[in-house]
């Protein structure tokens, strides 16, 4: 009897000795030897035909015949022997066999459900408990984990229909678990190695460093130029800068030997629109910040992944907490410096003979547009000079984005 | 770390299940000893000297302090109250009874841990650096590619009755590496291309047992995306052409070497270019789930070292001794890794009562991410401890006989357990282990010896690794009388090496004396920074060999 995809029926066919005569018009299954001296003869029968392997005649061995056979068996001498499983899922995957795949000898029930899902559609069996068995092994593991020569959906693909049901929640569960990540991978480097991770491997090709060219900036830009001095440096010239910054700009890429710093302006015809006189400033502080900061920051930004700040913590109660490494608008955001102390920074400027921003001399920490930076008086937070007599802390590039909620897996 | 979802919740429950009936079908004589034999070793039980003993997988060596304390409670309730840590990331149960392990089953399956697979010729547990996640040295996360692996290889359905046993380990470190990746199966480590790109150099055909072969690179870089396509093709190749005619030869390592390691790779690229671009293809999203698993618990921003640190070591000998030794750099500032040795002098290595266990799932819980790892040396390790806390870690573990200062040294013996409860064993290895530790139990004594890697074991299926123990014990039988064969020179990190024999065996009365000689030796000839490896691979083993055989006359 066998068991043809789990249900009982007579065996129709007949395993033929080597020597056995043929009787006409049953189907036979011979060996692999039997075939090759008799495939002439046996093929011109009516009747159907099938080869039988043993554990060491890999499928391979009867390719060129698969179109004459309507049955492929596999001898299984002691079920510990677990060739025919690769050999059945060859068949099967590999060479599109679509006849009967058999298997007979040794064959525990526990193994019907492993031989199902390699693509063996017919076992030999001595009874009738049999069909029971099979219909319990069947459902005795019901989730599988891996893709093999049968038709179950393996446990990763499942797992991919249920994050894409999740939708919006499972994006932002993955933007921060990479920053966890992240910071748990590169969070502890000193400034220079994150950055140099950060530039020539996580984000290589797809990162950039927005610098203002104010006060501070020469660090990083120091630093970039002797990791990569090709990296995109990003400069948002407002049209509203001082002209102290550009000429600082035009300083440093020529001391540092910078090849590729940008300077992003706002669009003329959007500007036209909607500051004509140039006197947005005035009246709406966030929208000139929005249409000469924000948005051609955003332009500047595409096409890349991850961008480098200078921002500090010890540059304003609104930066205290600042990480240094974060997510921000569907990018990852670096603050390398984010840990540094003034002393940090003037000991940097020093060692390295890096010139500082003429400004500063005037009584300038913190250097924007021209309009909207004040000088600072001593013990006034470092940021104070901007936009001075007005609530506005942040020009908008480093808005926090809403909190995330993460759930670890978003299933 | 992991947690199971419902898929896996149903795919460990079932399996119980599944044993349940295939215990009941046994006992009621359906099905032979020989037919229930690999059924019951899928499932860890093994058949051993007095009593069955039940391997437990700790999937990458991770396990949170619940689990743990699942541990201590089977050990109570099924058990003699202990259990043993062993040399692969598993654990042991030595005295269950074949009724009651179905239901241990199921008590693993609540704290979703398992035994599938941790025996049996099938892909086995799959290990990974007991530092993953908090290692200065490390690329990234090893226990990623670890749970990817272990979901792939569990129940599959082509690899469930191998020539023989599969091992896997993944190392993603920079520096040393802490999972012998070159003596197993498949040995993965994890690195970056130039283009930063993660990727695999990928070994294979690394064993120990009785034929001990450091693994050959078949792969310098495979795309993490090809990470399941390329271990399929290795082992369908394995599996359809790997000996089956003779247990000693059928592992894959035999393979390996007999068609050369060239030959073998191109058997496996050809079979991986047929299916590299199936579904067995990685998407990163995935990758990125899984990882998100393995996301660093919540660490606080906490002074480097904490200002304290320097007057407590001052005040106690026996803290600084084990924060000398036992205490590892953590790559958070102001954390550290504590390493709690299961080798106190003239213990039984690697083994741990239920209130040892609990006492350390409790100190976990307080003071480490609620989180536990198992070593490969079996020894245990808190990853996440804050340095201000040390003291009080130290402390816990002193109150329970865990704060051994020994962690690499000679006393941190790694240990089978032999003839005591192995069926195969053909020596003792726990009571030599137990002489050494006792013997250069002197903690200055053994500073002064420096790292020495000693492994013992008690049959040549090296499950004690003595191969790759800078000194190696092997116990064999001579006319029913317990022999010891030493082995210097092997090493299972990066730079694997094989122990070679120094001469004819000695018996269990002059073993620990033959090994104090050999330290005795390396004491004179050492030349400064030199470990005891770095002078054996200098001199060779004349010297040592001489100090065994011929020593020079007092």
């Amino acid at each position: 009897m066998i068991l043809r995809n789990g249900n009982l029926e007579d065996d129709g066919w007949v395993r033929l000795g080597d020597d056995a005569p043929v009787e006409g018009g049953v189907p036979v299954i011979v060996s692999l030897d039997r075939w090759r001296d008799d495939h002439q003869s046996l093929a011109l029968r009516s009747a159907p035909v099938g080869v039988f392997l043993r554990p060491d005649q890999p499928p391979t061995e009867i390719l060129g015949d698969l179109e004459r056979l309507a049955t492929v068996a596999f001898e299984m001498p002691v079920f510990k022997d677990g060739r025919v499983f690769s050999h059945a899922r060859l068949l099967r995957e590999r060479y599109n066999f679509r006849g009967d795949v058999r298997v007979f000898g040794h064959v525990l029930r526990d193994q019907y459900l492993f031989l199902d899902r390699c693509g063996v559609n017919v076992i030999e069996v001595d009874g009738p408990k049999a069909a029971e068995d099979w219909a319990s092994a069947m459902t005795e593991l019901s989730v599988v984990y891996q893709p093999a020569a049968d038709n179950r959906r393996p446990i990763p693909s499942l797992r991919r229909d249920a994050f894409d049901r999740a939708g919006e929640r499972g994006d932002n569960a993955k933007a921060d678990a990479r920053v966890r990540l992240f910071s748990h991978t590169y969070g502890h480097l000193s400034a220079q190695n994150l950055l140099a991770e950060m530039i020539h491997t996580e984000f290589a090709g797809r990162i950039a460093l927005v610098s203002s060219f104010g006060s501070e900036a020469a660090i990083l830009l120091h630093m970039v130029a002797g990791i990569d001095p090709a990296l995109p440096v990003v400069l948002l010239d407002t049209r509203k800068l001082f002209g102290e910054t550009l000429r600082y700009r035009d300083l440093l890429v020529d001391r540092l030997g910078l090849t590729n710093v940008r300077s992003e302006q706002p669009d003329a015809a959007e500007v036209a629109r909607r500051d004509a006189d140039g006197m947005l400033w005035q009246r709406d502080g966030d929208a000139c910040c929005s249409l000469r900061k924000v948005e051609p920051l955003e332009r500047a930004l595409s096409g890349v992944d991850a961008w480098i700040t200078g921002r500090k913590r010890y540059q304003g109660a609104r930066r205290a907490v600042l990480p240094v490494i974060e997510a921000s608008a569907g990018r990852i955001k670096i603050n390398p410096l984010a840990s540094w102390t003034r002393d940090l920074v003037d000991e940097y400027f020093a060692e390295h003979d890096l010139p500082r921003h003429p400004l500063e001399e005037d009584g300038f920490r913190s250097i924007g547009c021209m309009p909207c930076t004040d000088r600072i008086a001593h013990g006034e937070d470092l940021r104070a000079g901007r936009w001075r007599g007005r609530s506005k802390m942040e020009c908008g590039i480093h808005e926090t984005p809403a909190s995330q909620s993460l759930t670890s897996s978003g299933l | 770390m992991y947690r199971y979802d419902e898929f896996d919740h149903a795919a460990v429950s079932q399996r119980v299940n599944q044993f349940r009936g295939q215990v009941a079908r046994h006992l009621s004589g359906e099905l032979s000893d020989d037919e229930f034999r690999p059924l019951r070793l899928m499932n860890g039980l093994y058949s051993q000297l007095h009593a069955y003993m039940l391997r437990v997988a700790i999937p990458y060596g991770t396990l949170s302090s619940r689990q743990l304390r699942a541990l201590a409670g089977i050990a109570r309730k099924y058990d003699k109250g202990y259990a043993h840590f062993t040399t692969r990331q598993n654990v042991q149960f030595n005295w269950p009874t074949l009724q009651d392990t179905p239901d241990i089953l199921a008590d693993l399956a609540d704290v979703e841990m398992h035994a599938i697979q941790t025996s049996g010729n099938c892909i086995r547990n799959v290990t990974a650096d007991q530092y993953a996640g908090v290692a200065v040295d490390e690329v990234t996360d090893p226990r990623i590619y670890s749970e990817i692996l272990r979901q792939w290889s569990t129940f599959h359905p082509e690899f469930s009755y191998l020539p023989r046993k599969f091992k896997i380990a993944v190392t993603a470190s920079r520096g040393r590496d802490r999972t012998a990746v070159r003596f197993h199966d498949i040995g993965i480590r994890v690195h970056r291309n130039n283009a930063g790109e993660i990727g695999f150099e990928i070994m294979a055909g690394g064993g120990l047992g009785r034929t001990p072969v450091v693994a050959a690179t078949l792969n310098e870089f495979v795309p993490e995306a090809d990470l399941l396509s390329y271990c399929e093709a290795i082992v369908r190749v394995y599996n359809m052409i790997g000996r089956r005619d003779n247990l000693y030869k059928s592992r894959i390592k035999i393979l390996v070497s007999a068609l050369g390691a060239a030959e073998f790779t191109r058997l496996v690229e050809e079979e991986w270019a047929a299916i590299r671009n199936t579904s067995l293809r990685l998407p990163s999203d995935d990758v990125e789930r899984i990882r998100a698993y393995f996301a660093p618990p919540h660490y606080e921003t906490l002074a480097n070292p904490p200002p304290e640190l320097a007057a407590q070591l001052e005040d106690d000998r026996d803290f600084a001794a084990w924060h000398r030794q036992n205490v590892a750099r953590h790559r958070q500032p102001g954390y550290a890794i504590a390493n709690l040795s299961l080798k106190p002098v003239g213990g039984v290595p690697g083994d741990a009562t239920a209130e040892q266990m609990e006492a350390v799932a409790d100190l976990a819980e307080r003071y480490s991410a609620a989180e536990i790892r198992v070593t490969h040396e079996q020894n245990l390790v808190l990853a996440h401890v804050a340095q201000k806390d040390l003291v009080a870690v130290w402390q816990g573990l002193a109150a329970h006989g865990l704060a051994s200062a020994n962690v690499s040294l000679i006393s941190d013996v790694v240990c089978c357990p032999g003839l005591d409860y192995c069926g195969l064993a053909t020596a003792r290895s726990i009571p030599v282990a137990q002489q050494i530790s006792t013997r250069f139990a002197e903690l200055q004594k053994a500073w002064d010896i420096g790292e020495l890697r000693l492994n013992i074991s008690g049959c040549i299926n090296a499950c004690g690794h003595h191969h790759a123990g800078h000194i190696g014990v092997l116990g064999v039988d001579k006319r029913n009388e317990e022999f010891y064969q030493i082995t210097l020179g092997g090493n299972g990190e990066y730079d694997a090496s094989i122990g070679e024999i120094i001469g004819p065996g000695l018996p269990g009365s002059e073993i620990v004396d033959a090994i104090e000689r050999i330290v005795e030796a390396y004491l004179g000839i050492r030349e400064s920074g030199e470990r005891f490896l770095d002078t054996v691979r200098r001199t060779g083993i004349g010297p040592f060999k001489e100090a065994v055989y011929d020593p020079p006359q007092r």
